[in-house]
């Protein structure tokens, strides 16, 4: 029987190779969490930061050599570089879309996408994404991409005392918050 | 991650978080690392589409094509260059459908039929299928695994998504490559249980003369999901089942005068579990407390009896990865209500 690690690898392999049930394994498994940690990050553009991750994660994928947490830590990297990206386009398109904000507003959501979305995990990320940028960013790092602390402190350039430290100080914050509890409560 | 929780999200170094006892952080927990929700995952179809250009195209050329948005799958099937396939209707089945969806109004067909009712007459008999059974075959991955030339046409309906605890789902399939039904063809119907690794066969059956099949899944007791599987590779899209566990409020008198107690049973839900006690005030429910289920899947609260007129209660069993959310009925608190030593009935 061979181990969760021995799984990835062999996932990997065959995602490498052009397997695309392969790909969609690990598609499946970590876009969900791509796109709320782009949430978290702020980014309104996630599903497209997030497509663009994955082009490069695929298009790069031949040059990765890790097992699963490596690959977890890989594809975030490459998710908050492409986040940075699109926020520095953003900025350089201010006046454009300046401009769009006269433009007719998207169509409001349907109903059944409200449902489906499945509203905690929706309301989980807007109190994250409340807490200050840095404990915003360690918490879903460290939760929702499941990375460890060493890993989460070498994405973001800082010492793994620092990202103890917002981590410790963004759970308490939620820890604190009323809201919190009516996430429970939701799907009554 | 306790051996009682495996919904709890996999942190390799769990011992530096805070308070990992608070139930609000271990709910917080759960709903950011949950599976992911029918929008998050609705780009599968442009991803797929995005890694077969990307692999089967000169690199420069797939990251130029790519440059633009992949938010729809729209998008991704046209550049992909895939519009000329959609439009012959030879993508695979489950892209066809969706391409249809988002191109039909520049004439995508869909070949993706809806299948008949389930349990209608012609059904062919199929090997019962239980979740508890032992399984027969592992598939390690039955995600939807389109293959070149034709790809048979399978669909997976239930007649409900949502049963209680230990019931029975039915679920109805239907082969029709190319639109034509097609009957004698042995197809598998296999099943991922939440908090389970991995898809087994839940059972098997051979197609009728329309084409169908259908499977009373019974006792059960964990959400789960579907997909049928024929010999080849291709697999239905997901049919989630989901399982909510029936939880009751009694009311016993307490130790004290002017106490009582009120005990929510869930049988079926899991020790460990977390249940909500709610008191009705001016019409609006409010939250008063909660308890963790006991081995014996029960869990009591004390309160006060109002010294005069009554107070409303209920409990709530909030979704888990392993069952839907449940609420029980109400039980009425009084004085009048509370007799020592005697039930008082709901």
């Amino acid at each position: 029987m061979g181990t969760e690690a021995d799984d990835f690898d062999e996932v990997l392999s065959r995602a490498r190779s052009g397997d695309e049930t392969a790909f969609l394994r690990l598609w499946d498994s970590l876009h969900p969490r791509l796109l709320r940690y782009l949430r978290v990050l702020g980014c309104p553009e996630a599903d497209d930061v997030a497509s663009e991750t994955w082009l490069q994660a695929v298009r790069d994928l031949h040059r990765f050599d890790g097992g699963a947490d490596e690959f977890r830590g890989w594809l975030f990297t490459i998710g908050r570089h492409r986040a940075v990206d699109a926020s520095r386009a953003r900025i350089r398109s201010r006046s454009r879309l300046l401009a769009a904000a006269t433009a007719p507003a998207a169509a409001p959501r349907q109903v059944e996408d409200e449902v489906l979305d499945g509203l905690s995990t929706r309301q989980a990320v807007a109190l994250v994404a409340g807490l200050s940028p840095d404990q915003a960013e360690v918490v879903a790092l460290r939760v929702i991409a499941g990375l460890d602390t060493a890993e989460v402190a070498r994405i973001l350039g800082k010492s793994a005392g620092s990202v103890r430290v917002a981590l410790h100080r963004g759970l308490r914050a939620l820890s604190a918050d009323p809201r919190l509890r009516a996430l429970e409560e939701v799907d009554q | 991650m306790s051996a009682d929780r495996p919904d709890r999200p996999d942190l390799p170094d769990r011992p530096d978080l805070i308070e990992p006892a608070d139930p609000g952080l271990d709910g917080l927990f759960r709903a950011l690392t949950a599976d992911g929700t029918a929008s998050e995952l609705a780009g599968r179809a442009a991803a797929l589409e995005m890694f077969r250009a990307s692999r089967g195209a000169p690199r420069r050329r797939a990251r130029r094509g790519f440059a633009v948005s992949l938010s729809s799958a729209a998008a991704a099937v046209v550049l992909a260059g895939g519009i000329g396939a959609a439009y012959a209707a030879a993508l695979p089945a489950p892209v066809q459908h969706i391409a249809s969806r988002l191109l039909g109004s520049i004439g995508v067909p869909d070949t993706h039929r809806p299948p008949p009712s389930p349990g209608g007459p012609g059904s062919a008999t199929p090997v019962p299928a239980t979740p508890s059974a032992p399984a027969t075959a592992v598939c390690p991955c039955p995600a939807v695994r389109p293959t070149a030339g034709t790809v048979p046409d399978l669909d997976l309906v239930a007649a409900q998504t949502r049963i209680p605890a230990g019931g029975q789902a039915v679920l109805s399939g239907w082969l029709a490559p190319g639109g034509r039904p097609e009957a004698g063809v042995r197809v598998r119907l296999v099943e991922h249980t939440a908090g389970r690794p991995g898809w087994r066969v839940a059972g098997t059956a051979v197609t009728d003369g329309r084409g169908d099949v259908s499977w009373p899944v019974r006792d059960v007791t964990s959400n789960a999901s579907f997909r049928l599987m024929v010999a080849g590779g291709a697999v239905s899209s997901p049919v989630f089942i989901t399982v909510v566990p029936p939880v009751t409020l009694g009311l016993t008198a307490g130790q004290q005068p002017g106490v009582a107690t009120l005990t929510a049973r869930a049988p079926s839900a899991q020790a460990g579990d977390v249940v909500v006690l709610q008191e009705r005030a001016r019409g609006v429910w409010y939250r008063l407390g909660e308890r963790v289920l006991n081995q014996e899947h029960q869990a009591s609260f004390t309160v006060l009896v109002p010294a005069s007129g009554d107070v409303a209660y209920r409990v709530i069993l909030p979704r888990t990865a392993a069952h839907g959310s449940s609420v029980s009925g109400p039980v009425r608190v009084g004085a009048a209500r509370v007799t020592k030593g005697r039930r008082a009935p709901p």
